[in-house]
């Protein structure tokens, strides 16, 4: 992966410094505090990494910018001292067509994630493999668990290989103790060295969604059982054992509100008798208030004949009376014709004096006839009063009879209506209650038969959670034996562990001996060095911070070796603050020389074609013979980064 | 009734209590001086006491000709139209 600084250049509030590298060995040295760690930082946030904000940096920078050659562009890489996530990428391929975009360090939610360029180009670490005409490998997002997603490798994982800080060079800038980023660090060991094929890719990518698959089923599975098992819902067979007792208890309440309404429409026979008696009751009563008019009919007919009978004896009193009277008043004229009549010379006086007939025989009977009148009006008089009196007599018990009648109907009514109602009530109320007791065995019923369904979901899912684990099994054996395939890399790790223990034996570290034997563990990418005698060890148990540094220098020297004669995509840059950190120049002269020596041996020969960016405190020259090119800076408090900054 | 009235008509005539003039149209029958001592006679009768204390009454209160009297009673009693013979009036 070429990749070659050509520029940095520092837009501060006063005025723009530019610093210019070789293309092959560029030394900073010098005093304290005269900002040289800060031009690495500052790369390094032209990278995408973060910047320590030193009062200088802090008070002063506005922006930075780098110029960079990357794979078969010219690279201009801007970013605001401020800016927090986006880097302002700008570059011209061979035919000179420019492009700039803003790139985004970090990846948006995949949801909201759109290409910034073509159509897989995502962020900024995706903007410098293209640019660099290399394809990332995928790995997982996290080695904890098998069931993480694959990602690109980023950018950024692979920067820990190229540029080796000063804070960490006494332990470990490759992070492979780090529970997070050692595992991308061992990714970016399996970059560099090809200990991957495509199709180890696609079974891992399968293996990856099987995985994935597989983890959700059981998550399902198992937050259904939990829920389940939250609600109170035991094992399935005792949710059918609950639905089978709900159905028996079904059936038996069924049965009774079968027989309940049964014994209803039979029991309600129980008032035909009170029916039947108001029945009769209503006849005798119809007929009693008959026989009431008829006897009021009757004495309202005696009362009328009576009175006429008494109006009739007053008639023949007055006739009486009158008749006395004018009986002595003689006819003087006919009543028939109206003559005169001549009395006194053709009548006797014992003749009637208009038809001469003797008086004498009829007024013997016509008293008596009167009498006898009066004596037959009077005797029907009487009997009409007793019959009268009769009646009424009769008339009373009559209206007693009837209105006990009626009382007697009024109560048998009553009782009829009450007894109905009460018998409803009754029913109304035993038959809810057992409506009610159906209803809820009904839905828990269905409930439960719900659930049930629930329970045949997670027996599914586990099913098949059980079937991807088979294939998972699978798919591991096939990765296995792919990666028994990797010849190649295989002798590439072989190289790096050979190029890393001469290395440490050039360079002199103590305690490093030609017997020893150094090894690059294939699952934790950790170097160890084993001694003839004794336990191995590595960047992090080394002892003294001196030799941890140089093990440390010495092994990306190694890789960086390894992967260049290879051609395996290792970025052309190797930045190293202050190798001989913890190693002081007088005292361990040796090494200082050994170390310097080594390094610029290495870059005449292996590493021509990788970048370095070197600051320590001493400058130690390079060899009269090295043919390469070293462009040396001194910076010093007076001569800082910011030429016009004189603080602290 | 017609021939009643003619033949009590008659018999008052014929036995001199009543006499009878007509006037045009009308028809006036009177009491003769025997009538009227007869008709005193029966006033004093105790079966006609009643009735003679009851025409006083008419003549004094209702001296009206028999039909505006019949039409009086009728528009003053409606009721009396559907009672029954002996029923006392007012009950």
């Amino acid at each position: 992966m070429n990749i070659k600084l050509v520029t940095l250049t520092l837009q501060c509030r006063k005025s723009r410094e530019v610093i210019h590298f070789s293309s092959q060995i560029t030394y900073i040295h010098g005093q304290i505090s005269a900002g040289k760690s800060s031009i690495m930082r500052l790369i390094d946030f032209c990278f995408g990494g973060t910047l320590e904000k030193t009062p200088a940096i802090s008070q002063e920078l506005v922006s930075v910018e780098l110029t960079v050659n990357i794979g078969r562009h010219q690279v201009l890489l801007e970013r605001e001292a401020e800016s927090a996530n986006t880097i302002q990428v700008t570059w011209q391929d061979e035919q000179r067509n420019t492009s700039s975009v803003l790139a985004p360090l970090k990846l948006k939610s995949a949801e909201q994630a759109k290409p910034i360029w073509s159509e897989d180009i995502y962020n900024f670490s995706d903007l410098v493999f293209y640019l660099a005409d290399i394809t990332p490998i995928k790995v997982r997002k996290s080695k904890q668990s098998d069931d993480s997603p694959l990602i690109r490798l980023s950018f950024r994982d692979i920067m820990w290989y190229c540029y080796l800080d000063q804070d960490n060079l006494d332990s470990s800038f490759y992070r492979l103790k780090d529970p997070f980023r050692g595992l991308k660090s061992r990714d970016a060991m399996r970059f560099f060295t090809g200990y991957y094929t495509e199709r180890m890719n696609e079974l891992e990518i399968e293996l990856d969604r099987v995985t994935e698959d597989r983890h959700t089923k059981i998550e399902a599975a198992k937050q259904i059982r939990k829920f389940l098992h939250d609600f109170g819902y035991g094992l399935e067979t005792e949710i059918y054992a609950q639905i089978e007792s709900i159905n028996a208890q079904l059936e038996v309440l069924k049965e009774q509100q079968r027989a309940y309404r049964e014994e209803h429409s039979q029991s309600t026979h129980f008032t035909d008798e009170l029916r039947q008696q108001l029945r009769q009751l209503s006849e005798q009563l119809g007929s009693e208030v008959g026989s009431l008019e008829d006897l009021n009919e009757r004495i309202s007919e005696q009362t009328t004949l009576q009175a006429e009978l008494l109006t009739a004896k007053f008639k023949l009193a007055k006739s009486e009376s009158a008749t006395s009277i004018l009986a002595g008043v003689e006819f003087e004229k006919c009543p028939s014709c109206g003559t005169d009549l001549d009395t006194a010379s053709e009548i006797q006086t014992d003749e009637c004096n208009l038809c001469g007939n003797l008086l004498g025989a009829e007024t013997e009977d016509a008293l008596p006839q009167t009498e006898l009148m009066r004596r037959d009006l009077n005797s029907r008089v009487e009997d009409l009063e007793d019959s009268i009196t009769r009646h009424r007599n009769a008339l009373t018990q009559q209206v007693k009879r009837v209105e006990q009648l009626r009382n007697n109907k009024a109560e048998l009514d009553a009782r009829l209506s009450q007894e109905l109602t009460d018998y409803d009530s009754a029913y109304l109320a035993g038959a809810r209650e057992i409506d009610r007791k159906i209803a809820t065995l009904e839905e828990r019923s269905s409930n439960l038969r719900q659930v049930l369904e629930m329970y045949k979901a997670v027996g599914k899912f586990e099913q098949e959670a059980e079937q991807l684990k088979d294939r998972q099994i699978e798919l591991r054996e096939l990765i296995d034996s792919e990666k028994m395939k990797l010849g190649e890399a295989e002798e590439n790790v072989v190289s790096i562990e050979k190029r890393y223990k001469t290395g440490l034996l050039s360079v002199g570290v103590p305690g490093v001996s030609p017997n020893d034997q150094v090894e690059i563990n294939r699952r934790t990418w950790l170097p160890w060095i084993f001694p003839e005698e004794g336990d191995g060890y590595t960047f992090y148990n080394a002892g003294s911070g001196g030799k941890k540094t140089l093990l440390n220098v010495c092994y990306a020297l190694a890789v960086h070796q390894v992967t260049e004669i290879s051609g395996l995509p290792m970025p052309t840059l190797l930045m190293i603050d202050t190798p001989m950190k913890n190693i002081g120049e007088d005292v361990n002269e040796n090494i200082f020389h050994a170390f310097y020596t080594y390094l610029y041996n290495t870059a005449a020969e292996t590493l021509q074609n990788t970048q370095f960016i070197i600051v320590d405190k001493e400058y130690f020259e390079p060899p009269q013979d090295f043919k390469g090119q070293v462009e040396a800076k001194f910076m010093s408090p007076t001569e800082p980064l910011i030429s016009y900054y004189r603080g602290a | 009734m017609g021939s009643s009235i003619s033949t009590l008509h008659n018999l008052l005539v014929a036995k001199d209590l009543a006499e009878v003039n007509v006037k045009g149209r009308t028809i006036e029958i009177s009491l003769t001086e025997q009538g009227k001592r007869v008709a005193k006679t029966l006033a004093k009768d105790e079966a006609f006491v009643d009735l003679n204390r009851r025409a006083n009454l008419l003549k004094t209160h209702f001296d009206i000709k028999g039909t505006r009297l019949m039409k009086f009673i009728y528009e003053t009693f409606p009721e009396i139209a559907s009672m029954r013979s002996g029923e006392e009036i007012g009950k």
